[in-house]
């Protein structure tokens, strides 16, 4: 999957609300005060993408703006049609 | 189903509930994954908790606001105030009123429950148009 792809694909299941969290990611979301809908935003509205982890097919890093507009870094994982936050 | 806890630190309170996760078969690797619909249960509980026991604070502030999916500026505009007054709230360098944090903590509590009454009550009265100069009023 290329970058443009999988920046399609990141806001489409985000979207769609077809995303889940890590239990770590989810804790350090909590932790910071940071709902699902900040996260909802920030990839829905997803503006770069580049290649991350071990496997560079379905492992990338997205920033997008949150609901205030700032900047969001979060590590997902595209997976059968999924979206897995890995870290927050 | 097997469940983790998650917890929310607002305040210098912490609220705690039991969440479903479960494990990919393709990465089992990632550990319990928890949906976001999932997710979005548990901040529904938080969100009436923070109604409910009148909490009072930035952090909590902030927290109702986005679980509603509203900025600063949807809020400032619905309370009629600047932005900026709701960003020095929400950092701390002025108090959260009470009447802000009753406002936003109820349309959070509503939000929870499927309705959006309050936020519709402070829609309509941030907009003054249409609105009627006579009216009757009835006393019988």
């Amino acid at each position: 999957m290329d970058p443009e792809d999988a920046l399609r694909a990141v806001r489409g299941l985000a979207k769609a609300n077809r995303f889940r969290l890590t239990v770590h990611a989810a804790r350090e979301a909590a932790e910071c005060g940071a709902t699902r809908a900040h996260i909802r935003c920030a990839l829905t509205n997803a503006n770069n993408i580049r290649p991350s982890g071990d496997n560079q097919a379905s492992d990338w890093t997205v920033l997008g703006p949150d609901l205030d507009g700032d900047d969001l870094d979060l590590a997902v994982i595209i997976e059968d049609g999924l979206l897995i936050i890995t870290v927050y | 189903m097997p469940t983790t806890e998650l917890k929310m630190k607002l305040d210098g309170r912490t609220l705690r509930g039991r969440v479903p996760c479960s494990v990919s078969k393709i990465r089992p690797e990632l550990g319990p994954l928890i949906d976001s619909d999932d997710l979005e249960v548990f901040e529904a509980k938080v969100a009436q908790s923070i109604f409910a026991q009148r909490l009072l604070g930035p952090e909590s502030l902030r927290f109702c606001r986005s679980f509603c999916e509203m900025s600063m500026q949807a809020v400032a505009e619905l309370l009629q105030v600047d932005r900026r007054t709701v960003q020095r709230w929400e950092s701390e360098e002025s108090p959260v009123p009470p009447w802000a944090m009753l406002l936003v903590s109820k349309m959070a509590d509503e939000r929870s429950k499927g309705r959006a009454v309050m936020r519709t009550w402070l829609a309509e009265l941030a907009d003054e148009r249409g609105r009627p100069t006579d009216i009757d009023v009835d006393v019988t």
